[in-house]
């Protein structure tokens, strides 16, 4: 997995690419002290050109969720595709972290 | 009535003298790219010895159907899993370490879409169980981890430390994991062992990082079973 952050309309995106799986967990970990760094209240994660996510990446989601809304700031997933659509909708993470098309 | 396959052994990164004689006692010819083969009904072992793993990619195709890497077994254990490889449309055999680093499972996927085709969602959800397995067989299994548990950055610290410190465990990174992967009309079934203390999975009864791999499993399969105390995964997917 790889991703880049760019701040827009007062919100950081970020574009995830590749296949997020439990081996990430060392740049999830840098990711998630970026989001949790920047000044942004609304840090969105866009989706749509991650191929492919685990058990344990959608864990990782969910740790992001969590140290985010403990500083107060929203995490979004978007345009989510493919097998990532599929298995969001499976853990029923919707839930959890708002999603958006 | 169909051809009966013709079995044979291959080798990348072994010596050859030993191919020579595990061919002998296997009674398995050894297979040549550029020698007289039926294609379409040859099917090839390869024994994996060192410095493969940056072509692995092109070894997982037709007409190579087994997948052994050797480490430090003994000829004995070798010919074992020579046989189980025989009797399996498709058959991998690896280290913990090894398959920590490969993607096993769009390996496989890959060869098992090149002998049966597949729906889009037929090849995600198998990718999805087949890589949840060994997920839980390299993790839960050999490595006898717990996942990452709280939702905390803290805990996916502690997570990465104990990794890194488990896989750097020789005796831990060098049990293996097996895929044995059976092909009929309707369906495909694989089976993933592993040599841990064995793992039986529990319902999640809050939010946590991790514990969710079997609800995966149950969604991309239609049926499965946890065997052998917890060190066995057998599931069935309709084609």
């Amino acid at each position: 997995m790889d991703y880049t952050i760019a701040t827009k309309d007062h919100e950081a995106q970020v574009l995830m690419t590749g296949r997020l799986t439990f081996n990430d967990h060392a740049k999830l970990r840098a990711l998630i002290k970026e989001m949790l760094q920047n000044a942004s209240k609304r840090q969105v994660l866009d989706l749509s050109a991650l191929e492919f996510v685990d058990s344990a990446g959608i864990g990782m989601l969910l740790i992001a969720r969590e140290e985010l809304s403990n500083l107060d700031k929203q995490f979004v997933l978007r345009k989510a595709t493919g097998q990532v659509k599929r298995v969001l909708t499976v853990a029923q993470l919707g839930k959890l972290i708002t999603i958006e098309d | 009535m169909a051809p009966t396959p013709t079995v044979a052994l291959h080798c990348l990164g072994f010596p050859t003298e030993r191919l020579q004689q595990l061919s002998r006692a296997s009674g398995l010819p050894v297979w040549h790219s550029e020698g007289d083969w039926n294609d379409s009904t040859t099917r090839v072992v390869l024994l994996l010895g060192h410095a493969w793993e940056d072509q692995a990619a092109s070894y997982f195709a037709l007409p190579y159907s087994a997948w052994i890497e050797v480490a430090a077994l003994a000829d004995q254990p070798i010919l074992e899993l020579v046989e189980r490889a025989v009797a399996a449309s498709f058959y991998a055999s690896f280290t913990t370490i090894t398959a920590n680093r490969l993607n096993l499972a769009g390996q496989i996927l890959v060869a098992i879409a090149a002998q049966r085709p597949l729906s889009e969602v037929c090849r995600d959800n198998i990718e999805l169980a087949l890589h949840e397995a060994l997920c839980n067989a390299l993790l839960h299994g050999n490595l006898q981890m717990d996942g990452i548990g709280d939702l905390s950055v803290d805990a996916l610290e502690r997570f990465s430390r104990n990794l890194m410190h488990r896989i750097a465990d020789h005796d831990l990174a060098n049990r293996r994991i097996d895929i044995i992967c059976e092909i009929d009309t309707v369906s495909v079934t694989i089976d993933v062992s592993d040599q841990g203390g064995g793992y039986i999975p529990k319902p999640i009864t809050e939010p946590k990082a991790s514990g969710r791999g079997f609800e995966l499993i149950a969604a991309s399969c239609l049926s499965y079973q946890v065997l052998d105390g917890g060190r066995r995964v057998s599931m069935r997917f309709l084609v």
